[in-house]
Formats: C-alpha cells, structure tokens, sequence
C-alpha cells in the first residue's frame, strides 16, 4: 500500500521516534512510502544543526540516515519551516540569514504537496 | 453513497500551541484543491469553537473558521460529548455545524478516506 506519513511533533516528542519506527517497518513489510511530511513543530526534524548529548536519542540523525539508505525525500512544510528559522541554503540567501539548517534528504516544500500525497496514498498516519 | 472525503480531526485547544491554526491552514489548501473534507471537533479541540475569543495579537480561530463556508465546507461537525463536558458555548460565528454523538462520530471517521489529525 501507498503510505503519506504528516509529522507534526518536535525532536523531543517521543512520536518523532516512534514515527521513525513505523516507517522503518513500511520499508520491512514491502509498502511503499509514497511522501514524509513534516508540518508544524514536525519541521525540528529536518535540522542539520541538532547536537544532541551522547547519551540521548539521536532523533534527526537517525531519520537523516533513514532517508538517505532508503533514497526518501523528506518534505519539509516551507511555511512552518521558516517561522521557526529553519532554512535551507536558497531561503537563507532570500532573507538574507546566517544559518542553513535544511539540507538533503530533506527539502522545503508546500502543503500542495500533502495534497497530492494524500490523494495518491491508500493511508495517511499523523503522528 | 457519498463522495469519498478526508475527516479533519481538529483535538487542540486554540492558541495553546500551533496545532489549531495549522490544521486549519492544512484544511484551506485541501479545500483550494476542492478535496471534499468533513472537519470534526474533538476533546479540546472543541474550543476552538467557543464563543467570545479575543486573542491578542493573533489571528482568531473561530473567526477563519467561520469562513469555511467561502471554501465549500458547508457543515463542520462537533463531537457532542467533548462540548457537553466542557460545558461549551458554541460561537455564533460558525456556519452549519452538527452536534455528532459517539457512535455517529466514529461511523463518520469510518467512512472516510483519509483521516488527518491537528
């Protein structure tokens, strides 16, 4: 089946992780991922710049390596993304900002995109 | 029967954190696309239709919801066991609305294609 996973909760939710399991056993059980959105405080997710201690969940680097071996774009609302300062290289040229947190494999997108997901998907889980 | 639609779970109180303005920005692009959506109010999310909101320097929650009607969203639906225990005074705002009892609000979730949840 035809999977849209919205997260919507930040790093230290522990849906963020939870969510990375569920996908995780998608890709175990053969079903497609067809989009990850992340909306709303879900957008923490896609931050580079995350240094968690050592001892603690890895959360935005265990979904940058997931994505990355399993070639998954991981779409980033660009709204909620802004407002909360993260950028990716062209929007921190736009507005003229220091930091670029934003990089593959996720990119800024709209929710045109959740749309069309969600049209095309047989499920659409929020976490 | 009826057109296949999204249910809209909106569970968050208004401005006790993003949630509520987001799902309601997630719902207008969904309706700009003319996806048929029944958005549903549920536990605190039932707040967001009380009546007398004046947030202060904030968009009003009740006052964007009261425009579905511009979007083709002619009835939302209101889980009549959340507004009764929090003893809610419905806006006068808010167009076409339905008080859903619990077992008519978990058919209405059945029968849905696709159920998003703020």
């Amino acid at each position: 089946m035809n999977y849209t996973l919205v997260i919507q909760t930040s790093l230290h939710c522990p849906s963020a992780a939870t969510a990375l399991k569920f996908a995780q056993a998608l890709i175990e059980t053969k079903h497609n991922i067809l989009c990850i959105f992340c909306y709303g405080d879900g957008v923490h997710l896609a931050n580079g710049n995350t240094v968690p201690p050592q001892d603690e969940q890895q959360t935005a680097s265990n979904w940058r390596s997931f994505a990355v071996e399993n070639n998954l774009v991981i779409t980033v609302c660009i709204a909620a993304a802004l407002k909360r300062g993260l950028l990716d290289k062209d929007e921190a040229l736009r507005y003229n900002k220091q930091g670029i947190s934003i990089e593959h494999p996720f990119e800024l997108g709209g929710l045109g995109q959740l749309v069309e997901a969600t049209a095309n998907s047989d499920r659409v889980i929020s976490f | 029967m009826s057109a296949p639609y999204c249910v809209f779970l909106f569970r968050a109180a208004p401005y006790s954190g993003p949630s509520a303005q987001d799902g309601i920005d997630a719902l207008l692009a969904f309706a700009a696309f003319e996806q048929p959506i029944k958005p549903l109010f549920i536990g605190d999310g039932v707040f967001q239709l009380a009546q007398g909101q004046t947030p202060l320097d904030r968009k009003n929650i009740v006052k964007m919801i009261s425009a579905f009607e511009i979007y083709d969203i002619d009835q939302i639906y209101v889980h009549k066991e959340s507004a009764l225990s929090r003893n809610l005074r419905l806006s006068q705002a808010i167009g076409c609305h339905t008080l859903v009892s619990h077992p008519d609000t978990r058919r209405l979730i059945q029968g849905a294609r696709q159920v998003l949840s703020f």
